[in-house]
């Protein structure tokens, strides 16, 4: 008789590696089953691999433009092969070093793709494994759409669009107005090419605080990059001098054509439920491949867990890592919740980053709103890094002064939105944030000027 | 926006309820008025019907979970809105190209879950009634404070106390906060775990607390340890639905009654006679008599005599009650256990209704389909020991009644007579079982005597009709 492994955790993305080790720390005998590469889509083609160009691409621009304070160079050029050994090493330096976290936790690892057999039993490559709990972390893969059939050469996703040194495009499009869409826009346009984007909603990032997404949208407008809203592709001819696509405002129904040589849909990613057995098994997959689970992220059926993109949006990395202690966890006999704030982040330059409730979630929720704000363009530390495009937007309740949210748009925004992701989780109130001493010069020091700004005491800006 | 689902007020009085078992999972289909889950009060379970047509979007309660009466206990979403798990925003899904890239915020994901709706059970749809947590807390004091509901429906609760109280398996809603704003803080988790180990060993039924009875000193819960080498030939099984509230409540009554027993016997032989007369009668009107209505007839008619018997001790207040009605308990061996259904106002009623009554209701309690209404409100109770046949039992008593009384198995006995003459009687007994703070031995002796009167000529009762 083989093994019966205490936890089988299937998928090794950021989810699924954090729900084995935490298992394996827990005293459980743990298999990760993976069917591609470990570290999953974020390590190999996702969050880290983009970062790493946005990064070349944000330190060419600043090259660029330095002249502004005095810095001359007469021709900065981008070697994108060597960029894209660079953006491979990192990625096989962190996939390595998870196999070695694996090891090290002494999780053991199979390769290939699982299926479901029966509630305690699962095929991998052909062979029968046993596991007395299952922590399904499946991820999610790009969305398709269809008249734009991704062939990755002209046609991309975002696995192909990290490909910066294939034939780089002239012109690009990008569909899609998401962080997916408008990262790897500014990547293209920092590096040359001519980029619209549209989006089919009224707003880029059409979830998000219309005040901030709408300043990023001016902000990258003003960077060169086209954008639509209310637009959508309908299809796309290939002629001689480049990929014809028909676009359409949704509103009108008016049709013009835009030429490119690359596009890049972007438009969102789907889960990975189905195709595992788990119907087979009990298990509820929802139409569109989400596999449900509750806040201990137990699915329906006793012993199979799920966590991170298969459950439900937000498709966050870091909210499947969260997921996966939670479910490993459980798995091992805890009682933990997933009931934490999901701060969410857009990697521009300037980046976009919001955490907690928006003005009009707000006072859907019944709160009496009040917000406060601070434009960089008042903040010394803006200045001296020549990046004074952005706003710090805190959103609080004026009855008990309770904290409930926080909108960024600026640099280091991913950084800054974690000391307002703390305050939420510590039930902090807007005066707390403002007692709080920040650092000067620093950007952080918006965050409390927009604290005190929400009680119209602001010094740097007019309080009204 | 989905809708919280409270626990309805099940009956009067019914102050919570355990969840049994849920009848619908989570991301399942909902009809309006489906029964969705069954719960359990005052040891009647009734399947709830779900308000709203929808999806259970989550179940907020576990089974075995006692919830009061008004807590939520399930989020159901609105037809057309995504049959999401917990935390998943609504969305329009138009078009693939509008899907969105997921991997952007959905800060409205989390919030707007939280329209905590608090209709219980009335649907609203012209108006969403929006829970605004703080509106209340605006007007708290910092010493009251009261832990607060914060976006998403969570109290306002540093996630290491929200950790701690999860480990100790306590509600981080009940606990107060003695941060600013009733901000629950760790050693506010600690405070309230300690106060709760110190309650413990209080008595089990808070209802009887409730009752005003005075705590009792020192009573450690009795734990159970298995004898070595017994270890693996045992099961346990968890103390949950009727068990649970038939332990609670006959340990109040165990702690809070002054128990006493009174037995006697009666002669039956007459009211068997007239029993096989009148039997065929009823049973062209489709109803079986048993001897059982004319014993509450007798009961009932005692009672108006000896009031004492029919009433109940408020101790926080201090003031006896004396009802001016008869509603007699019939305590019923169930399948899942002892219920005691409620004939009320006996006293108005005849033989025919009664017996009528009697058996439709030891017939719901068989399929355990009680309502709450008909499991309370009891002034007296009488369990017919006689089906079974011991020969003697010492009833204990329903509270808040006085008194229960025992009926026992009709048996042919000799039995000196009158004439002093030995002869075959059919026999009785009865045992009176009865709280000796609200009635005295001799009460309760004259009561005993009163229903054997009644009994062993029972066309007294005729006299005593309405």
């Amino acid at each position: 008789m083989s093994t019966i492994y205490d936890v089988i955790v299937i998928g090794t993305g950021p989810g699924g590696y954090h729900a084995a080790i935490r298992a394996a720390q827990l005293g459980k005998r743990v298999l990760a089953v993976e069917a591609e590469h470990v570290g999953g889509v974020c390590l190999n083609v996702g969050c880290i691999p983009t970062k790493a160009l946005l990064h070349a691409a944000e330190e060419l621009e600043g090259i660029k433009h330095g002249s502004a304070f005095g810095l001359e160079v007469k021709e900065a050029r981008l070697d994108h092969k060597k960029l894209g050994g660079w953006r491979d090493g990192i990625v096989k330096k962190l996939t390595g070093g998870v196999s070695q976290l694996l090891k090290g936790n002494k999780v053991e690892l199979k390769t290939g793709f699982a299926r479901f057999v029966d509630k305690n039993t699962i095929e991998v490559g052909g062979e029968r494994v046993q596991g007395q709990t299952f922590i399904v972390a499946t991820g999610s893969e790009p969305n398709t759409l269809p008249g734009f059939e991704v062939d990755q050469k002209d046609i991309v996703d975002s696995t192909g669009a990290l490909r910066i040194e294939d034939k780089f495009p002239k012109r690009m499009l990008c569909i899609g107005g998401g962080a997916i869409g408008l990262e790897f826009a500014q990547v293209y346009k920092r590096m040359g090419a001519e980029v619209t984007v549209i989006e089919f909603m009224g707003q880029i990032l059409p979830a998000a605080d219309p005040e901030t997404a709408g300043l990023l949208a001016k902000i990258l407008t003003k960077q060169g990059i086209t954008i639509r809203t209310n637009t959508k592709g309908v299809k796309v001819e290939r002629k001689k001098d480049g990929l014809h696509v028909t676009l359409e405002d949704v509103k009108s129904g008016q049709q013009d054509t835009l030429v490119v040589d690359k596009i890049l849909v972007a438009t969102g990613r789907r889960p990975r439920g189905k195709g595992l057995g788990l119907e087979a098994i009990g298990v509820v997959v929802d139409e569109r491949g989400y596999v449900p689970t509750n806040e201990k992220m137990e699915t329906n059926v006793p012993g199979i867990y799920a966590i991170g993109d298969v459950t439900r949006p937000p498709l966050l990395a870091h909210k499947a890592m969260k997921e996966g202690l939670i479910a490993a966890e459980n798995a091992a006999g805890g009682n933990a919740v997933m009931d934490y704030q999901i701060p969410n982040v857009v990697y521009t330059s300037p980046e976009w980053a919001a955490v907690g409730m928006t003005e009009e979630e707000a006072s859907k929720a019944g709160y009496k709103v009040k917000v406060g704000k601070f434009p960089l363009a008042a903040s010394g530390r803006a200045m001296t890094l020549d990046a004074t495009d952005g706003l710090i937007k805190l959103i609080g309740d004026a009855e008990t002064d309770l904290l409930l949210g926080g909108h960024i748009v600026g640099p280091s925004a991913s950084d800054m939105i974690a000391e307002i992701a703390l305050a939420l989780e510590m039930g902090a109130t807007v005066t707390d944030v403002a007692l709080t001493v920040h650092a000067h010069p620093t950007l952080s020091e918006g965050i409390m000027e927009a604290a005190e700004h929400l009680h119209r005491q602001a010094i740097h800006i007019a309080n009204r | 926006m989905p809708k919280e689902v409270v626990l309805p007020e099940l009956a009067e009085s019914v102050v919570e309820g355990e969840i049994l078992r849920w009848l619908v999972n989570e991301g399942e289909a909902l009809r309006k008025d489906q029964p969705f889950v069954e719960v359990m009060t005052d040891k009647v379970t009734v399947e709830l019907p779900s308000p709203y047509e929808g999806v259970l979007l989550q179940k907020l309660v576990k089974e075995g979970d006692v919830v009061p009466v008004h807590a939520p206990i399930a989020l159901i979403a609105e037809p057309g809105e995504v049959a999401a798990p917990i935390g998943e925003k609504p969305e329009a899904a138009p078009s693939l190209q509008a899907q969105e890239e997921r991997s952007i915020v959905e800060p409205g994901q989390v919030a707007e879950d939280d329209g905590a709706n608090l209709s219980l059970f009335k649907p609203d749809n012209k108006q969403e009634q929006v829970k605004n947590p703080f509106s209340k807390a605006a007007s708290l004091s910092a010493a009251q404070s009261t832990a607060l509901a914060q976006p998403h429906g969570r109290v306002i609760a540093v996630p290491a106390a929200r950790k701690l109280a999860r480990e100790l398996g306590l509600d981080i809603a009940q606990i107060p906060g003695s941060g600013p704003g009733g901000r629950v803080r760790v050693e506010d988790v600690k405070a309230y775990a300690e106060k709760q180990a110190s309650k413990e060993v209080r008595p089990p039924s808070e209802a009887a607390l409730e009752r005003g009875s005075p705590p009792l000193l020192g009573l450690a819960p009795v734990q159970y340890k298995t004898p070595k080498g017994y270890e693996n030939q045992e099961t346990r099984v968890p103390l949950r639905g009727l068990r649970r509230a038939i332990a609670q409540q006959m340990m109040a009554s165990h702690l809070y009654t002054v128990r006493t027993l009174s037995v006697d016997e009666v002669d039956m032989t007459e009211l068997v006679a007239l029993r096989n007369r009148l039997k065929p009668e009823a049973e062209a009107q489709g109803v079986k008599l048993s001897y059982l209505p004319f014993i509450f007839k007798a009961v009932a008619v005692a009672l108006k005599k000896f009031p004492a018997l029919n009433s109940s001790l408020d101790e926080a207040r201090q003031e006896v009650v004396l009802k001016h009605y008869v509603n007699i308990g019939m305590a019923v061996a169930a399948e899942n256990g002892l219920i005691v259904p409620v004939v009320r106002d006996v006293e108005r009623k005849s033989l025919l209704q009664i017996a009528r009554e009697v058996g439709d209701l030891a017939e719901k309690a068989r399929l355990g389909k009680l309502s709450p209404e008909e499991v309370s409100g009891s002034t007296f109770s009488i369990t017919n020991i006689g089906s079974i046949g011991a020969l003697f039992s010492f009833p204990i008593i329903n509270v808040p009644d006085a008194a229960i009384l025992g009926v026992h198995s009709i048996q042919k006995r000799p039995v000196v007579d009158e004439r002093d003459e030995i002869v075959v009687r059919q026999m009785m007994y009865l045992s009176l079982s009865f709280d000796h703070r609200l009635v005295d031995g001799a009460e309760a002796a004259r009561f005993c005597k009163e229903v054997i009167r009644l009994l062993e000529k029972p066309e007294r009762l005729f006299l005593e009709a309405l």
